[in-house]
């Protein structure tokens, strides 16, 4: 039974513990930078669903990352290009 | 689109606070992404101590009529993707419908987007027919299709075990509800002690005759301790299901989509003991991790959040009128604090009489007055606990948000 | 399977809608979801992830995590779990042939 590294943590990108823990061990200070270096986070579901089992991960490194936690971005659902707002509307 | 306000979420919390400000005279837009409204109303049903059945959807039908009388408007299909100051509101159709309205502009916005699952990980959990318990409770409830034919629920919560009752009513064979996988990345999900100590907070709700002889019992330490080196073979019968507080799921497996999970006994160290380890044939997993409001929306807006466990995770800082810390942006609903669809109503009451007197529209004292101390009520009758420490969450939120404001004024 | 007789709920009396998915037809119940009436008719992968191709079906069921997306005609990328099936929709995966 694995329970280890393979075990996929961001669900959109399929990144798994050990890529977390490799970025953290490279030198990622913030879960910021683990989303940068891993792309954790950074799909579909911008986080919603893995950004829990990021911060519980990065806190049990020795040290510990993830002080600054992740920045929470626009759109926060993805947008259809034909439904942006266009130039002068009211 | 020029309206005074805009809620955004038409769950309870939304669709009250709508029919508050529409009956004052005011232009209000609902927005929701479903094509139907009332939330996660729509999904629930709970047993009173009464013997009475609660439903959800009646509540939610009641609330959209009073809300549509009262002239407030409701899109459905109406994905709110960024709020701005302004207040600007930007939607996308989910149907990507032409004509329809991209941004409304409002003086005043309610955020009331609820909450969401938190996730509970393991091998095998991105396999299909492995879900959350509240994907399960709405194509159950909602959808009126069965998550599977043989479904076992891991974590055990209120939540859990409502969704494993409901599973079990709808005809579903429930293999048990087992403790979440014991991974670090699972936090105290998946600790055995702080499981059983949640469990108390079933006292309020119909609980079979263990629960209520063991629910007080279990407040006190000693008891949970020894509770959590006792074992049950078969399981302990709560509303009829298996609930085994003693074994973790640990593993689901099969080709394409879930056949089969494994699940050990825990230790009293709280491992499980891969030796005992046993395969559960089932058709589909369900997840029980806690909620955690959803309030992407106002972090994004800069609003001041409180990171508060016993509400589930990160909250918008509130004012006594819900009022968050950008002024005409208020908060109702589980995105304040998970505690349930009553507590849900009556905070979007407040908020809508808040909002309304912002608007000029003529609110009194004594009515806002009323408002909050229906919502203290609402708060003390509350039939499930989610979290312990709900209320004393709120009054160290109240403390944090005079502190804020004080400083502000310095 | 489809919860017909409920203690609680009431009788489930709606009207059939035929649609596609993959191509191959489908008998929905109108106000289902389209993963709802997938699942219904045994069809639990919704998605093929789009770099490992593992499966993916209905995880959170509200409109949060995207893994249910799917590719509607004529609409574009819809939420499974949030999108309601209608007569003659023709539903493909993601990324499956046209459009995704």
């Amino acid at each position: 039974m694995s329970r280890g590294r393979e075990l996929v943590v961001c669900r959109c990108e399929e990144v798994t513990v050990g890529d977390v823990q490799d970025a953290v061990r490279a030198g990622c200070r913030t879960l910021q930078e683990v989303k940068m270096a891993t792309r954790a986070g950074m799909g579909p579901c911008q986080g919603r669903v893995c950004r829990t089992l990021l911060e519980r991960l990065a806190s049990l490194e020795a040290p510990p990352a993830g002080a600054a936690a992740l920045t929470k971005r626009l759109p926060v659902y993805p947008v259809p290009l034909g439904q942006l707002e266009e130039e002068g509307q009211p | 689109m020029r309206v005074d306000a805009v809620v955004i979420g038409g769950g309870p919390a939304g669709l009250t606070a709508a029919a508050e400000l529409a009956r004052r005279g005011a232009n209000v837009a609902v927005l929701d992404e479903n094509p139907v409204f009332g939330g996660k109303l729509l999904g629930q049903l709970h047993e009173s101590p009464d013997g009475h059945w609660w439903k959800g959807w009646e509540v939610a039908e009641g609330l959209e009529r009073e809300a549509r009388e009262a002239g407030a408007a409701l899109r459905g299909n109406a994905s709110v993707w960024a709020l701005e100051p302004g207040w600007r509101v930007h939607v996308a159709d989910a149907l990507n419908r032409p004509g329809q309205p991209v941004v409304y502009q409002a003086e005043v916005v309610l955020v009331a987007t609820g909450a969401c699952e938190k996730p509970v990980a393991f091998p095998g959990w991105t396999l299909p027919g492995v879900m959350t318990v509240g994907a399960a409770q709405v194509s159950t409830n909602v959808h009126r299709v069965l998550p599977g034919g043989r479904v076992l629920v891991a974590g055990i919560d209120p939540l859990a075990l409502t969704v494993a009752r409901q599973l079990a009513l709808a005809g579903a064979r429930v293999a048990g509800v087992f403790l979440p996988p014991p991974l670090p990345a699972n936090g105290a999900a998946g600790d055995v002690r702080s499981t059983l100590a949640r469990l108390s907070s079933l006292a309020r709700l119909a609980p079979t005759p263990w629960l209520r002889l063991a629910a007080g019992a279990l407040n006190s330490g000693l008891v949970r301790e020894l509770a959590a080196r006792v074992d049950v073979p078969g399981g302990v019968r709560v509303w009829g299901v298996p609930v085994f507080h003693r074994t973790a799921l640990i593993e689901a497996v099969g080709d394409g989509r879930v056949e089969r999970a494994a699940v050990a006994p825990v230790g009293p160290d709280g491992e499980p003991v891969a030796r005992l380890a046993r395969w559960v044939e089932v058709d589909a997993v369900c997840l029980s991790g806690g909620l955690a409001p959803l309030a992407e929306l106002p972090a994004t807006l800069g609003c001041a959040l409180a990171s508060e466990e016993r509400l589930g995770g990160e909250v918008p800082l509130h004012g006594p009128e819900l009022e968050a810390s950008r002024p005409g942006v208020y908060v109702a609903g589980d995105v304040t604090g998970v505690e349930g669809a009553e507590v849900a109503m009556a905070k979007g009451r407040l908020a809508g009489l808040a909002m309304s007197r912002r608007l000029g529209l003529g609110v009194t004292d004594a009515e806002l007055r009323a408002a909050r101390d229906g919502l203290e009520r609402a708060r003390r009758e509350a039939k499930i606990e989610f979290y312990p420490g709900a209320r004393e969450a709120h009054a160290d939120l109240a403390a944090r948000w005079r502190q804020t404001a004080a400083a502000a004024a310095r | 399977m489809r919860v017909t007789d409920h203690p609680l709920l009431p009788p489930l009396r709606r009207r059939e809608v035929r649609f596609s998915f993959e191509g191959r037809e489908v008998v929905a119940l109108e106000g289902e979801s389209i993963a709802a009436a997938l699942l219904a008719s045994g069809e639990r992968v919704l998605r093929f992830h789009e770099r490992t191709g593992a499966p993916r079906g209905l995880y959170c069921g509200i409109g949060h995590c995207l893994e249910c997306r799917v590719w509607v005609e004529g609409v574009g990328t819809v939420r499974a779990c949030t999108t309601r099936v209608e007569d003659g929709m023709r539903v493909r995966r993601a990324g499956s042939g046209e459009g995704g």
